[in-house]
């Protein structure tokens, strides 16, 4: 296929300019194609120009001119309003719990846990004797009572 | 600038230049009256949009665009090219944006004002040749007309050009943005496929 273009090309190269002239039946026949054309574009630009005669094309300059605008504001509209998400996103992860990733909000709940594990084990750790509940005191009272009544008792 | 809209078969040698006789200091004088510009140059523009689209409506939408757009950018011309190839030049921006946002538009319905085969077949003028003529003449330029219909963009653009519009190979090259060689091959090509439908000698 392309042995022929190139052959062709070749050939091309080698064909002076009168051969790309026709001739005989195809000359004749591209001479009343002409003249056809000829005459249908006379016909139909024989009126005078009008003086409204650019109005439509004004009209649809401006037409096109007011889609390119239109065009270009959505794409800066677009812009505005991507940019800044895909630019703040990170920032934007550290602050918002609610968009964390599954693994921190894991890491979270653990922490927690250790937390609540570490309170458990420091309430449930032995106090020292002065700082004993004071429902023990209610005892050491009803004992003490009971001593100075015995006391009194022996007195008596 | 007797050069608008011929009728007559012309003969097919280069020397029929159309802007042979105007000169670049003329043409830009000629830029300044405006509507002697659309008069002298309408038909011409428009017989190259409707030839090229096929379609009445949209040559003539196009020809007011293409003269917009040169009353627009007529400081720009210097005068480097004629008026005409300046013109054209512009015409066939135009074609390629309209064929381009065709392409995007395709289910628009197009081609209501088509040219058919039968509308260009009919004007030919009357010579006062015999009925028998006059049929085999509309059926040859039914086949040249079916045959540009066959051809590549370039190659229609670079037959209507030399055989319509009757420009110099050279100053095709100038409008159209291509070399002469590539001119050649297209219009080599080009009139393959018009001999091969036309029936006529290789």
């Amino acid at each position: 296929m392309s042995k022929m273009m190139d052959q062709m090309d070749q050939e091309i190269r080698d064909v002076s300019e009168p051969s790309l002239e026709p001739t005989g039946e195809t000359a004749a026949s591209i001479g009343l194609f002409r003249i056809a054309m000829h005459s249908i574009a006379e016909r139909e630009t024989a009126r005078p120009v009008p003086s409204d005669w650019l109005i439509p094309a004004r009209q649809r300059q401006r037409r096109a001119q007011r889609r390119v605008v239109l065009a270009w504001a959505c794409a800066a509209a677009l812009c505005v309003a991507v940019v800044p998400r895909a630019t703040h996103h990170p920032h934007d992860v550290s602050h918002n719990g609610a968009t964390a990733p599954p693994t921190a909000v894991a890491q979270t709940e653990e922490s927690y846990t250790a937390l609540l594990e570490q309170v458990d084990n420091e309430v449930s750790a032995p106090v020292p004797d002065s700082l004993a509940p004071l429902t023990e005191l209610d005892s050491w009272n009803s004992n003490s009572s009971n001593l100075s009544t015995e006391k009194k008792n022996v007195i008596q | 600038m007797g050069h608008m809209a011929s009728t007559e078969l012309a003969p097919l040698t280069p020397d029929k230049m159309v802007s042979g006789s105007t000169t670049h200091e003329q043409s830009i004088l000629q830029l300044a009256d405006f509507d002697e510009v659309v008069r002298l140059y309408r038909p011409r523009i428009f017989r190259f949009l409707m030839s090229s689209l096929s379609d009445r409506d949209v040559a003539e939408s196009l020809t007011q665009d293409c003269f917009l757009k040169a009353y627009n950018a007529r400081h720009q011309f210097r005068g480097e090219s004629s008026l005409s190839t300046w013109l054209t030049r512009i015409a066939l921006n135009l074609v390629r944006d309209h064929l381009r946002s065709r392409r995007i538009r395709f289910w628009q319905k197009t081609r209501e004002t088509a040219l058919d085969l039968v509308d260009i077949s009919d004007w030919i003028p009357d010579t006062g040749v015999s009925p028998e003529t006059s049929c085999l003449q509309q059926e040859k330029v039914k086949e040249v007309w079916r045959a540009v219909e066959e051809l590549s963009r370039q190659q229609r653009t670079v037959f209507l050009l030399r055989f319509v519009e009757e420009m110099e190979l050279a100053e095709i090259a100038e409008t159209t943005g291509m070399n002469t060689s590539t001119v050649k091959s297209h219009l080599y090509r080009a009139l393959r496929v018009v001999r091969d439908r036309v029936g006529g000698e290789k």
